[in-house]
């Protein structure tokens, strides 16, 4: 049993020194995702289909707003031009205190084309997605 | 690009807490180790990188841990309870 304790206060400690890192010191990059790994993330899960997951991703506003299905509308086009995918890169593009933009680019057999995803910084420390725009 | 200096920052942390549940579940050399505690090195091992990388919040990492250690405990009991620890046979044998 005392082992168990440990184990609870050590995760307790742990806990407590990343939310006074993102909630007191203001943290954006250091304990939780930056906005490029997100976009990432989120690009990943969108070249692979499985847009039940990209949702994840998205602000609570955003999610309100988009289901699976619309995502797969939005990205349909962007998948058929690139062909079968083979690369998935991010960058970030600006950030400042609670908003970020970035661009995803996916590569496939057919060329490659980009997105720019803005994030913000929700109340639960983590970057979402918040708006999405495909490039032509 | 990331921060070199967030990856050490991230890379200690990891190692820390990761070093504090295996001292609390008292292995101390390799030698101590049995099958439980191998599989939940292979699935930690797994879990560092996305500390590392960043593709998951560190609280998602230190929950996960937390996690296994406790199951790699309690099935650890439950073995030398139920007197199916094949090493203590063979040490009385």
């Amino acid at each position: 049993m005392r082992e168990f304790a440990s184990i609870l206060g050590v995760s307790a400690a742990a806990l407590l020194l990343i939310a006074a890192a993102v909630f007191a010191g203001g943290d954006r990059s250091l304990f939780v995702p930056v906005p490029e790994m997100v976009t990432e993330d989120f690009a990943r899960e969108i070249t692979t289909r499985r847009f039940d997951l990209a949702m994840k991703y998205l602000s609570q506003a955003r999610r309100r707003a988009e289901s699976p299905q619309t995502l797969e509308a939005m990205f349909d086009p962007l998948l058929t031009a690139v062909g079968t995918v083979n690369t998935v890169d991010s960058e970030t593009r600006s950030v400042n205190e609670d908003h970020a933009i970035a661009t995803a680019t996916v590569e496939g057999d057919r060329g490659a084309r980009s997105f720019d995803v803005s994030l913000v910084h929700e109340r639960d420390g983590l970057w979402r997605i918040h708006d999405v725009r495909v490039v032509q | 690009m990331i921060d070199p200096l967030r990856l050490i920052v991230r890379i200690v942390f990891g190692y820390v807490v990761v070093l504090a549940f295996v001292r609390i579940c008292g292995h101390r050399e390799v030698k101590q180790a049995d099958l439980h505690s191998f599989i939940v090195a292979l699935i930690i091992g797994d879990l560092f990188d996305d500390l590392f990388w960043q593709e998951v919040p560190a609280a998602q990492f230190v929950v996960a841990v937390a996690t296994l250690f406790i199951l790699q405990i309690a099935t650890s009991l439950q073995w030398l309870h139920g007197g199916r620890r094949q090493w203590q046979r063979w040490r009385t044998r």
